[in-house]
């Protein structure tokens, strides 16, 4: 009798933690990529079908590999 | 018996006071942080209005928009419905059009325009450029004749100028790199390189059949650096301009100091 009860008390004791954990870790799972992620850095739309409108980090200027062949007419 | 009830109890005590604390884990992330505020909070943040450039950037960083189309609308007033100017992309000298900006609203940016007069802004619409950034920016000191370089904080390459003589000065003011053109001749006027600037000169209206555009450019007479020489640009050496030719982007912010 002592045995069982002990043992029913355990089990549902583990049970309720088990069943805690479990929604705890639900909550706070990894979020997964929206289905048409925006690019890195970048902030997603605040509404739907809004466009992206506040860069997080832009990427970086490329820096100009050609020069434009040309007889110039600054002020000099 | 009643020995049982009371380990019983106990033991069911525990087990509530586990699952409870399960639960409570649901309040707080893995890290120990709790969460300051609801998803999306940083977007309301940027939309809730017009911001200088760089604030989720690096520090001292600029924002370049470059057309994607063949023109582009420029309005007085953000969200004007009305267009103010359209501007061609390639640009006169035949570069795709840059901007940089210079705040944002939503969809919407404010650019210091290429235009008189000097110092002008328009906003477009941020769906009609691609941005990118430059932590790059170049400061000319006209009274000790002198550039600088930056990256952010950081010096990269300092070195002398010529500027303006008293009757054609080189304006003061904040520009940019509209484009970058190689002479044909690298030892004439212009050096082996001149980069475009955003501005004009205050007195030149026409020049060499241009419109009195600004720009920093080589140079074929080295010895007049560091004096007033010029008709409103700003020379550098040679070794210089090659080297900003090399590792400067297009819309670049230009400083020149009063």
């Amino acid at each position: 009798m002592r045995l069982k009860s002990l043992l029913a008390a355990v089990a549902l004791g583990v049970g309720l933690a088990g069943t805690g954990l479990a929604a705890a870790e639900a909550t706070t799972a990894t979020p997964k990529p929206a289905t048409s992620p925006a690019a890195p850095g970048h902030l997603v739309p605040s509404r739907p079908g809004a466009k992206p409108s506040r860069p997080g980090r832009l990427p970086m200027a490329v820096p100009p590999g050609k020069a434009i062949p040309k007889v110039p007419n600054y002020t000099g | 018996m009643r020995h049982v009830k009371v380990h019983t109890a106990a033991l069911l005590a525990a087990g509530l006071l586990a699952g409870l604390a399960g639960l409570a884990g649901c309040g707080s992330s893995s890290d120990g942080k709790s969460e300051d505020g609801p998803p999306g909070a940083d977007h309301r943040a940027a939309a809730a209005g017009p911001q200088q450039p760089g604030q989720t950037q690096r520090r001292g960083s600029a924002e370049i928009a470059t057309v994607r189309g063949r023109r582009i609308a420029v309005h007085k007033h953000e969200g004007d419905s009305a267009i103010w100017k359209t501007l061609s992309s390639p640009n006169e000298m035949g570069a795709t059009r840059v901007f940089l900006v210079d705040a944002q609203d939503g969809d919407w940016l404010k650019v210091l325009l290429p235009i008189r007069p000097n110092g002008s802004t328009g906003w477009v619409k941020a769906s009609d450029v691609t941005l990118s950034s430059t932590a790059h920016r170049v400061e000319i000191d006209p009274k000790a004749f002198k550039f600088t370089v930056f990256d952010g904080d950081k010096v990269l390459r300092t070195g002398k100028v010529a500027t303006g003589e008293g009757g054609t000065p080189t304006p003061a003011g904040r520009f940019y790199f509209t484009e970058l053109v190689k002479p044909p001749n690298p030892n004439g006027d212009y050096g082996a390189y001149a980069f475009g600037l955003s501005g004009f000169s205050p007195t030149l209206k026409t020049f060499a059949g241009g419109p009195g555009q600004l720009a920093v450019h080589g140079t074929n007479n080295a010895s007049a650096l560091g004096g007033k020489a010029s008709h409103g640009c700003v020379r550098v050496s040679n070794d210089d301009i090659t080297w900003m030719a090399k590792n400067l982007a297009i819309g670049t912010p230009v400083v020149v100091k009063e």
